[in-house]
């Protein structure tokens, strides 16, 4: 489908939308809006053959075959939830500002009308190792973002073959800090069903018990938010203080739930109906309709999240996934996991 | 390809010699708006977009030199061509700063005080302005409009006009030490900029202000009779003095908590009641703003329309009446033709462009055929208590005339208790022949098909957005430019050849984009918005469900109602 016929089939939907229930009308504007202000900051798709966001939409929407479908996927569009650079920029200021300097100042008792305070932060600033748990978080851009110089930089998914605890504190500890480290803070990006980030948060939390361990996500969904809770309860040391954690409502289930939204009985019939299209069936990376489910087969995510850099996999794959000649993505996702080959 | 409506408000921000392309000359052809050519106060008042400031514009010399520099002919009779004049427009001029700060407990307690310091702000910035315009007149670029007015101005002549100026008392000693035109601009502009310091809160209030305060219009009317006397320009020449977005000046007396005592507005009002022979003043007004019997500033005369000003109402102009054609059609023509012009198409038609973009005139029954798939289907209620038969054969109707079926199950829903209604006379469609009956009903029809048949109901066609622009050339811009807006994204076309025709679907989806846009619009507004945007809302959900439900058309212009007098006083006290 060109961009030309979607805008034609429209102003087709928003006239029979005839008394606005379904809210076509409103959904082109925000779109036209947005894909003017904000969805061309979707890296994955700056360079290359990809396309406007305006062509990618055309050629996603086209990818259903009935009309119905089309437009349940543009429906879809109202629940999509895009953070962009600068969404990400306060993210990172908060996620320091608020939630580490907070977690710092409460768990040492800091006195903040003290005239010594700023002082005394900057000491504890100084025994704290700020990781990140993937690449995909930035911690580079963080630190930047941040104004603090000079620190180590340790990306826990790096190691994930050859973490060894005692090569951790020599090399990353005792090197970069001396012995009296006292915290150590994880962050990351988008954490989805924590499945991923939570063999990570165990080792942290076992470094040594009288260091304090502090999660930081940017952005959390439930099924994660849940995950760190628990390991929260387990370990005494660990603390999980999200900048964003997105509520379970903006998760479309399997299973429709009560109190879903009106919109969500079409949207999981499309997905359903079109997932043949989207995944080679049961191909290794088939997760089904519904995205990535962790390895705790909770159920999938069921998100509708992109961020700038990338796409989750918690994310629904027909947003993400390509498959040629079947399937065009509306955001494509790279993924760290070669992807199979279609046939 | 550009939208060439993408800025509505172009006469307002091009240069002046852009805004004699640009500039409508439509409503120039009703003798009314001479008025605000010709000696006189006029009060010129019209709705947000309505084309106030817009002839406004037309006093302005650098808009004068424009025409004379330019193809266009000047729009008004050569009667109304010869003038000098200023112009304040409130928002941009600083005077809405006033009661941002407060001036001196004395000023809190006795906000007359606080009227003759603004009075005495608007003074000094008119006079500055017309000394501009002086001297523009004196330049190269303004010599042939100085030419033209008969303006003689050399510097012995304005220095001699300077001496003159600081004799009369009006000016109560400012200008004693002026002995030149140059030191006369620098106290002038110099008493401006040590009230704007103090409203910007960069100085404490200059004393010397409290005992040089002028009365209203004093010092301009000054000015003109010493420009005359000192020979610059003739003596029979009018002097016009703009004063355009005078409804401003409500949020600034509510401001300062003075709704019920118009202080700032009197202060003007009071410019024109002085009857000062020597200027005319011309104020643009939004209606609401213009209250009958606004008192003059400090004197308790009331000011009266055809006394002490004339009224030119855009709103009446564009009314028409029973015996002449409304001018908007023309307007509407016109300021398209000349935005396209503007925006610079190529290829573009002559006649109407108008027509030859949006179409002519879509029937009820050219909407229906066009929008409507199988509507001979669903066309009759099901609801309707009929014997099949009659049933079938409006069903029948339907297949080639769904619109006269409509009106079918109407007009047999009226009759069918009095009269003996057969298949055979369904068939021969006697309503067609009762041609007022017809003609009042055809639109509910028309909606009542739509909304059975699930369809949103459809405007397009050159009249249909004339007649949604609701007389106001503002409206007709914004619809145009949001279906242009749909246009540019339903085409693959870069260049600027002008389109053959914009597709009714297209049309449709744009205006009701901006129908959109509009009623938000009304939402966003200060001063009980929200409450309007209620009411419109209530009050047309109310009215449409009445025409739809009513299947039998009994009473199709039942779009009216009923507001007690009490509830109006009770929401004024």
């Amino acid at each position: 489908m060109t961009p030309i016929e979607l805008q034609r089939k429209l102003q087709i939907w928003c006239q029979e939308d005839y008394d606005g229930s379904i809210g076509i009308s409103d959904i082109k504007k925000d779109i036209e809006f947005l894909s003017r202000e904000l969805y061309n900051e979707y890296d994955v798709t700056k360079h290359g053959g990809h396309g406007d966001f305006i062509f990618r939409l055309a050629r996603w929407i086209g990818s259903a075959e009935t009309d119905d479908d089309q437009k349940s996927l543009f429906v879809l569009l109202r629940h999509l939830i895009f953070f962009g650079d600068n969404e990400l920029d306060a993210a990172y200021r908060t996620a320091f500002s608020r939630h580490v300097v907070s977690w710092l100042m409460n768990d040492q008792k800091l006195n903040v009308f003290s005239t010594t305070a700023d002082a005394d932060l900057k000491s504890i600033l100084n025994r704290t190792l700020l990781t990140e748990i993937t690449d995909s978080f930035g911690l580079r851009s963080f630190l930047g973002k941040n104004n603090l110089h000079g620190r180590p930089r340790y990306t826990w998914y790096a190691h994930r073959k050859s973490w060894q605890r005692q090569q951790f504190i020599d090399t990353e500890i005792v090197r970069n800090l001396g012995e009296n480290i006292s915290h150590i803070v994880l962050f990351e990006d988008f954490v989805g069903s924590g499945s991923q980030v939570e063999p990570f948060l165990k080792l942290a939390c076992n470094v040594d018990r009288n260091i304090k361990v502090l999660f930081c996500p940017m952005y959390i969904c439930p099924a994660g938010a849940q995950l760190a809770l628990r390991l929260q309860r387990q370990y005494r040391n660990f603390s999980f203080s999200p900048v964003l954690e997105i509520p379970q409502k903006c998760f479309i289930t399997k299973n429709a739930i009560d109190g879903e939204h009106p919109d969500f009985p079409t949207i999981r019939k499309t997905a359903n109906v079109v997932h043949p299209k989207v995944v080679i069936p049961g191909s290794p990376q088939d997760f089904g309709p519904f995205g990535f489910d962790g390895v705790n087969q909770q159920g999938a995510t069921g998100g509708f999240i992109v961020t700038s850099t990338n796409c989750p996999d918690n994310t629904i794959p027909l947003i993400h996934r390509r498959r040629a000649g079947y399937w065009e993505p509306l955001f494509l996702r790279t993924s760290r996991e070669a992807l199979e080959v279609t046939p | 390809m550009t939208n060439p409506f993408n800025n509505l408000y172009h006469t307002e921000s091009i240069p002046a010699d852009r805004f004699v392309e640009i500039f409508s000359p439509v409503l120039l052809r009703e003798s009314k708006t001479h008025e605000l050519f010709q000696p006189g106060s006029v009060v010129l008042t019209g709705l947000q977009g309505s084309g106030k400031s817009a002839l406004l514009n037309l006093l302005k010399p650098e808009v004068l030199i424009a025409y004379k520099n330019s193809s266009e002919p000047w729009p008004l009779p050569v009667h109304c061509s010869k003038f000098l004049s200023a112009s304040i427009v409130l928002r941009s001029s600083g005077a809405l700063d006033f009661g941002q700060r407060s001036i001196s407990e004395e000023v809190d307690s006795n906000k007359n005080i606080l009227g003759l310091f603004f009075g005495d702000y608007l003074n000094y910035w008119i006079v500055d302005d017309l000394l501009t315009n002086i001297e523009l007149l004196w330049s190269d670029r303004g010599a042939k409009l100085a030419d033209f007015i008969g303006a003689e101005i050399s510097e012995t002549k304005l220095n001699n006009f300077a001496q003159k100026l600081k004799k009369d008392s009006c000016w109560f000693g400012v200008l004693d030490n002026v002995d030149t035109f140059h030191a006369l601009r620098k106290v002038i502009s110099n008493r401006i900029l040590q009230y704007e310091s103090f409203l910007n809160y960069n100085s404490d209030f200059p004393k010397s202000l409290n005992f040089t305060k002028t009365k209203p219009g004093d010092p301009i009317g000054s000015i003109a009779d010493a420009l005359k006397s000192s020979g610059i320009i003739p003596i029979d020449l009018p002097i016009f003095i703009t004063i355009d977005q005078f409804e401003d000046l409500m949020d600034l007396e509510r401001d300062n908590g003075e709704l019920g005592t118009p202080i700032f507005r009197s202060v003007i009002m009071r410019m024109l009641g002085n009857r000062d022979k020597r200027v005319s003043y011309r104020v643009g007004a939004r209606p609401y703003s213009m209250l009958k019997g606004l008192q003059g500033f400090g004197n308790n005369s009331f000011t009266e329309e055809g006394r002490e000003y004339e009224l030119v109402d855009i709103i009446k102009i564009l009314r028409g009446g029973e015996n002449r054609r409304t001018l908007f059609q023309d307007l509407c023509e016109d300021v398209f033709d000349r935005r396209l012009r503007f925006a610079e198409f190529d290829c573009l038609p002559k006649g109407s462009k108008l027509t030859y973009l949006f179409g002519k005139r879509a029937s009820a029954e050219d909407k229906v055929a066009t929008f409507i798939r199988d509507s001979g289907k669903r066309v009759i209620s099901s609801d309707f208590q009929v014997s099949p038969l009659i049933k079938n054969a409006l069903s029948e109707v339907s297949r080639t005339n769904p619109i006269s079926a409509k009106l079918g199950e109407a007009w047999t829903r009226q009759n069918i208790d009095s009269i003996d209604i057969s298949p055979e006379l369904i068939m021969s469609e006697p309503w067609q022949s009762k041609v007022w009956w017809k003609k009042e009903r055809k639109q509910q029809a028309l909606m009542q098909v739509f909304s059975t048949c699930r369809q949103k109901l459809v405007w397009y066609g050159a009249p249909d957005i004339v007649l949604l622009s609701g007389k106001n050339i503002f409206v007709f811009l914004s619809i145009c430019q949001f279906i242009w807006a749909e246009y540019l994204r339903s085409t693959s076309e870069s260049s600027q050849i002008f389109p053959k025709g914009i597709d009714p679907l297209t049309q449709a989806t744009g205006i009701h984009s901006a129908s959109e846009y509009w009623f938000r619009k009304v939402r966003a507004e200060p001063k009980g918005g929200d409450d309007r945007h209620r009411f419109a809302n209530v009050l047309g959900t109310a009215i449409r469900d009445r025409l739809t439900r009513d299947k039998s058309m009994s009473y199709p212009g039942r779009t009216d109602f009923l507001f007690p007098l009490k509830i109006l006083r009770r929401l004024a006290m």
